[in-house]
């Protein structure tokens, strides 16, 4: 797995951060991939994350991608969210492919709802999770047909209602 | 200065009011002038959808020219709500309290239409005597009889979508407007908008049940949006969006009828801040209204003048056209224009809305569809409007997007609490398909000190005073708010859901009744400020919506309304807005 480019471990990691798959944070054949898109942001000087910061947490991945899938998520807990200079940078992962912001002074203060940030894209906005989460769509960007509110939702995950 | 005549009819203002004043004026081969502060229609609504995918804060504002950027036409954005105690203000409303006025508008080609809900309700009939029936309120010059067929034409113009089996409540009767007998059935232009599955889930939930001595019902809403391809517009598409912006136009906004306005003739010049009118002292006429022109969003005017016209119209809202009026005073007309009654720019109004939100014990799937397709009409009317104010029930279909910036609150809740991977998932997926709320608007009753006047401390990028407010509730109107949450907390429990509402003591918009805290919202439904009655001491305009002291003056808007129900005002203004048109065709410029 030494081969993994940046953009696989930080899919991988994504995936175990947001508790959706990689294919869905990456989908193949995706003319536009978010991922791609996160990733180049968090490079840049406005996202002020720590060039060497992003190289252990993506490293520290690839060493947990090794283990057995069932200890995946509680090394993610015990070696990168606990981690004071890794975990902030993390959970700001998770609040971008939820909310698709970047939150700024994530490492310095508690971020809410109201801090302030960067929506990172308008490509991004139509594709936060936390849509997929509440198995409806983009509050202005629906691609569904008149009268699909009437009925429940198809379920996007077996933990959904439901499903 | 220049000076442009031979206008039949100048028109102030290119919202909703003013764009089918001018299309019905230039369809009867009158020439129409629209003059309007902001800019033009944009070719597509692409770049204000851009604009709203890019915002941190998904406010009514969103998508549209932010004050920093459009500084020759400011409005009130509710992003500057919480610092309204400040000074010097952050925000272009001053605002002197105790409450703040909690609504806001737009001052682009369309006006406020651009992010109405679409909720296209009547007045009911008792709303239009309210003082008569139940001793408070101020009663309209005319009766629902004498609405009726306005509001069917209003229908019609816009495009409203609603069976009328389910909107016979309260006394509402409809009949074919052609048809003198009022016999004659009437239909809306479309069938009405499929329910979202939630409303038959809270229909189910709540069962039999009477409060306030009022049976509950679950009914469709009237709205605004295509059910069927109408007017050459699209059918909903469920972007449930309709606040900020439609993306696919299947909401009605006021750009279609400046469209039809154009395409009939009438003239439109966009970026022209009208700030006062003048009047011939010897004749009692309006003789001309004064703008300033401007190139660049945020640069200087670049042209001063005056239009004259035979007939004027202010349909500025019901901000700006008392603004405007207020400051036309003279050594003439201390009081300004149309205001020997001293009532311009008093009484205004809204309808506050109390949230209450809660969760669901099943999955009720929000956030799908348009933002409320159904409401709880029941307690819009009934013998307690004798001891506090009525209101009416939206059913939200935004989760607590609305209640508490969901989803971006609870998601940086969670994640902020630790959560991460399949738990956060399904933690969230449990909470955001369970949400749901009530915004019940309360009917606010008017009070004089309710005020807008223009600053005398303040002006905006062009020198124009900006409109300065005094806001409060009355003790009737606070107690239709206390009742409004005790109902909503009454419905959560018979449907088993569990009521999260909490009033934020820190807010500045905090006030009490009874000792019970309440955080006032608005509605985004700017009322009174030159109500309509026969009184020309009492009242601004009369039932023709004519000035009591300038005869060629008309003022449109739901700045007419003396008392304003529960119904969201739009489809009245359109209402009234084609029936005074109708009479100035007739009577006025014939």
């Amino acid at each position: 797995m030494s081969s993994n480019t940046d953009l696989d471990n930080f899919v991988g990691l994504s995936a175990l951060l947001t508790g959706f798959t990689a294919a869905d944070l990456n989908p193949p054949l995706s003319p536009a991939p978010v991922a791609v898109e996160y990733l180049a942001y968090m490079q840049k000087p406005e996202a002020k994350v720590d060039p060497a910061i992003l190289q252990r947490l993506l490293a520290t991945y690839q060493a947990i991608a090794q283990l057995p899938p069932d200890q995946q998520a509680a090394q993610v807990q015990a070696q990168i969210l606990t981690d004071p200079a890794m975990g902030p940078v993390a959970r700001n992962i998770i609040r971008m492919w939820y909310l698709s912001i970047w939150y700024d002074g994530y490492a310095s203060g508690p971020v809410t709802g109201f801090s302030s940030g960067t929506v990172v894209s308008s490509n991004a906005y139509t594709k936060g999770l936390a849509w997929d989460a509440m198995q409806a769509h983009p509050m202005g960007y629906s691609e569904m047909h008149y009268g699909y509110w009437a009925d429940p939702p198809q379920p996007n995950d077996p933990a959904d209602g439901n499903s | 200065m220049t000076e442009q005549t031979n206008y039949d009819v100048v028109i102030v203002g290119a919202g909703i009011a003013g764009g089918l004043a001018a299309y019905k004026l230039a369809q009867a081969g009158k020439r129409v002038l629209v003059l309007d502060g902001g800019p033009g229609v944009p070719p597509n609504r692409g770049d204000y959808m851009e604009k709203f995918y890019l915002s941190m804060a998904k406010t009514p504002e969103s998508p549209y020219p932010d004050n920093d950027q459009l500084k020759n036409s400011e409005r009130a954005v509710v992003l500057d709500i919480g610092s309204w105690q400040q000074r010097p203000p952050t925000g272009y409303l001053i605002q002197n309290g105790p409450l703040p006025f909690s609504s806001s508008y737009e001052r682009v080609g369309g006006g406020t239409t651009w992010h109405w809900m679409g909720t296209s309700l009547r007045h009911l009939p008792n709303d239009f005597h309210t003082q008569t029936t139940y001793g408070h309120g101020v009663d309209w010059p005319y009766g629902y009889d004498d609405l009726q067929d306005w509001y069917c034409r209003a229908e019609w113009e816009i495009g409203i979508a609603a069976d009328v089996e389910h909107q016979q409540y309260h006394g509402l009767k409809f009949w074919n407007p052609d048809d003198p007998t009022r016999q004659q059935p009437y239909q809306y232009p479309m069938p009405e908008i499929v329910q979202a599955y939630q409303d038959k889930v809270i229909e189910r939930r709540l069962g039999q049940i009477t409060v306030e001595g009022q049976q509950v019902g679950v009914s469709p809403t009237p709205q605004a949006r295509n059910s069927i391809p109408f007017d050459d517009r699209r059918v909903c598409a469920g972007n449930t969006n309709c606040i900020p912006i439609c993306p696919i136009q299947a909401k009605y906004d006021a750009s279609i009828h400046l469209g039809k306005a154009a395409n009939a003739g009438a003239e439109f010049w966009f970026q022209t801040v009208v700030y006062s009118v003048s009047v011939d002292t010897a004749t009692g006429l309006v003789s001309g209204v004064n703008y300033k022109k401007y190139q660049e969003p945020n640069g200087p005017a670049t042209e001063t003048g005056t239009v004259t016209g035979t007939v004027y119209i202010m349909a500025a809202h019901a901000i700006e056209t008392p603004k405007i009026l207020l400051n036309s005073a003279t050594n003439e007309l201390p009081n300004g224009v149309a205001n020997s009654s001293d009532q311009v720019g008093r009484n205004l109004m809204d309808h506050p809305t109390q949230l209450s939100w809660a969760l669901m014990p099943e999955p009720i799937w929000p956030f799908r569809g348009p933002l409320s397709t159904s409401g709880i009409e029941s307690l819009r009317d009934g013998d307690f409007r004798t001891e506090h104010a009525p209101f009416r029930m939206e059913i939200g279909n935004e989760g607590w997007n609305w209640a508490m910036n969901d989803p971006w609150g609870s998601v940086n809740d969670l994640v902020a609490g630790g959560e991460f991977g399949a738990t956060l998932r399904s933690t969230l997926n449990s909470l955001f398909t369970r949400q749901f709320r009530f915004g019940s608007l309360v009917e606010q009753m008017p009070l004089s000190t309710n005020r807008i006047v223009p600053s005398r401390e303040y002006t905006d990028n062009l020198g124009i005073p900006r409109p300065e407010i005094s806001y409060d509730l009355d003790p009737y109107t606070r107690a239709g708010y206390a009742a409004a949450r005790r109902v909503a907390a009454r419905l959560f429990a018979q449907m088993g859901a569990t009521d999260f509402t909490s009033p934020n003591l820190g807010s500045s918009s905090l006030f009490f009744y009874e000792d019970q805290p309440y955080i006032l919202n608005g509605a985004g439904h700017v009322m009174g400020t030159y109500r309509m009655g026969t009184d020309p001491k009492q009242f601004v305009c009369d039932a023709d919506q004519r000035s009591h002291d300038h005869a060629n003056l008309f003022l449109l808007g739901s700045g007419v309304f003396p008392s304003v129900g529960t119904a969201n005002p739009t489809l009245t203004i359109a209402a009234t807005t084609l029936k005074a048109v109708d009479n100035i065709i007739r009577t006025v410029l014939r």
